[in-house]
């Protein structure tokens, strides 16, 4: 069997539901340390260079909003859910679950 | 100036110009944050091999930059189906077709048909290269701007072609057939020239073709020319339809037919010299006509077993059809 095969898989697996675990976890406001600590926290590690990539273009497609502000006395961007983003939330937190009961019954 | 301070340098060439200070702020900003909370659990600010450990984790400087760039993928999956049909539509319905056939054209009217048609196999090959950039250019394009193609949502099952029966022909097949048959044609109509041997073994000799060839002019010139037609037909059509396996068959036997007359006639070559020379020119007619001869025997073998081939696909095909559309 391909070694690569499994790796492959599971970030295929992971991409979809990563975009899910931070659109969830950005319903209140984290800046992007926070944000993949309380992931981690909760059992879910991403990597950062894959994390911070992932918080900018969320906000491209207006499904987050951002703001700096200074905290600590540093700048840091502080992101949080934006009115669409809470929309697509629902729906996307709606299908996982049609999936996820789906497969529950099949596996 | 601190490992954390060139990371963030070098990601920052590799971004856009416009986007390098916020991203680099941010960046520095979760960098550091997370060097804090390092020294915080060591209990020391954190040595060029910790601070090592912890860009490493974030990937190379120009993956990383990489990463923040809006476009992910050259061509994503919903248009990449879209991209490989227009390619294939682009080499083998248009480039191809036209730069082989208007190759062929210009290549008969010229006076140096073999430096022409060089130059048009090259020029095919430039036009491949050529039309892959520019297609997926253009889907580049397309992918960036987020287009979505609607063309084929309304579709019609019932407006879908009857199940072919007939065996794929795959294309690389009818690419080397043509290129191989109207390189042949050409030869054949006397635009490109052999190379003249006009010594042997320091002697003065001319090889010329005997008389069975004048009989059998036109005969291969119709044969070479159908040959073109069906590896065109495969080209644009790449599977086998009754009509076609059943023409390929029959140009399979004529061409059979064709190479016994010759052999039947079993001179080929007339070498002709000094006649002082005689034994000479008589051995060199015998090897000569002898490996002609015996590479007709290998040509017409060819010709059967393509022929029983092409019956056992034709045989054998529709019933493979049947089993597939069954089980679907």
């Amino acid at each position: 069997m391909d070694p690569n095969l499994f790796d492959s898989l599971r970030l295929e697996l992971r991409r979809g539901s990563l975009t899910l675990a931070v659109l969830a976890q950005l319903r209140a406001e984290h800046y992007g340390y926070t944000l993949r600590k309380a992931l981690a926290d909760l059992g879910l590690d991403i990597d950062e260079g894959t994390l911070y990539p992932l918080l900018r273009r969320l906000e491209t497609q207006d499904l987050l909003t951002s703001e700096w502000r200074e905290e600590g006395g540093r700048k840091k961007r502080f992101y949080k859910l934006s009115p669409d983003g809470r929309q697509i939330f629902k729906q996307l937190l709606a299908e996982w679950k049609g999936i996820n009961q789906s497969l529950d019954r099949i596996v | 100036m601190d490992l954390i301070d060139r990371y963030l340098a070098a990601v920052r060439r590799h971004l856009p110009r416009k986007l390098q200070d916020d991203i680099v702020q941010e960046l520095s900003d979760n960098l550091r944050s997370e060097a804090e909370a390092r020294e915080q659990a060591v209990g020391h600010p954190l040595t060029p091999d910790e601070q090592t450990v912890l860009l490493k984790k974030h990937g190379h400087p120009w993956l990383m930059a990489s990463r923040y760039l809006p476009q992910q993928q050259l061509i994503g999956p919903a248009l990449f189906p879209y991209y490989r049909q227009a390619l294939l539509v682009a080499l083998f319905w248009v480039v191809l077709p036209i730069t082989l056939l208007g190759g062929a054209i210009t290549a008969m009217n010229s006076d140096d048909p073999f430096q022409v048609w060089s130059r048009v196999l090259g020029a095919a090959w430039n036009g491949f290269i050529y039309s892959i950039g520019i297609v997926t250019v253009v889907f580049a394009v397309l992918e960036r701007e987020r287009v979505r193609i609607t063309a084929l949502d309304n579709w019609d099952p019932m407006k879908l072609p009857k199940a072919a029966g007939g065996r794929s022909v795959p294309r690389g097949e009818s690419v080397a057939g043509l290129v191989f048959a109207l390189t042949f044609l050409i030869w054949w109509l006397g635009l490109i020239q052999a190379p003249v041997i006009d010594s042997w073994d320091g002697q003065d000799v001319r090889f010329v073709p005997a008389a069975i060839w004048t009989t059998l002019y036109y005969p291969v010139l119709f044969s070479l020319i159908a040959g073109v037609a069906i590896h065109m037909v495969d080209l644009v059509r790449p599977w086998r339809t009754l009509t076609v396996s059943v023409l390929d068959l029959a140009l399979g036997v004529y061409n059979v037919v064709i190479v016994a007359i010759a052999l039947r006639a079993g001179h080929f070559i007339e070498v002709l010299g000094d006649p002082a020379h005689a034994d000479r020119i008589a051995r060199a007619s015998y090897f000569v006509n002898a490996a002609v001869e015996w590479t007709f025997v290998v040509l017409a073998a060819v010709f059967v077993l393509d022929g029983l081939y092409e019956v056992w696909m034709m045989t054998h095909a529709p019933k493979h059809a049947k089993v597939v559309s069954s089980l679907a």
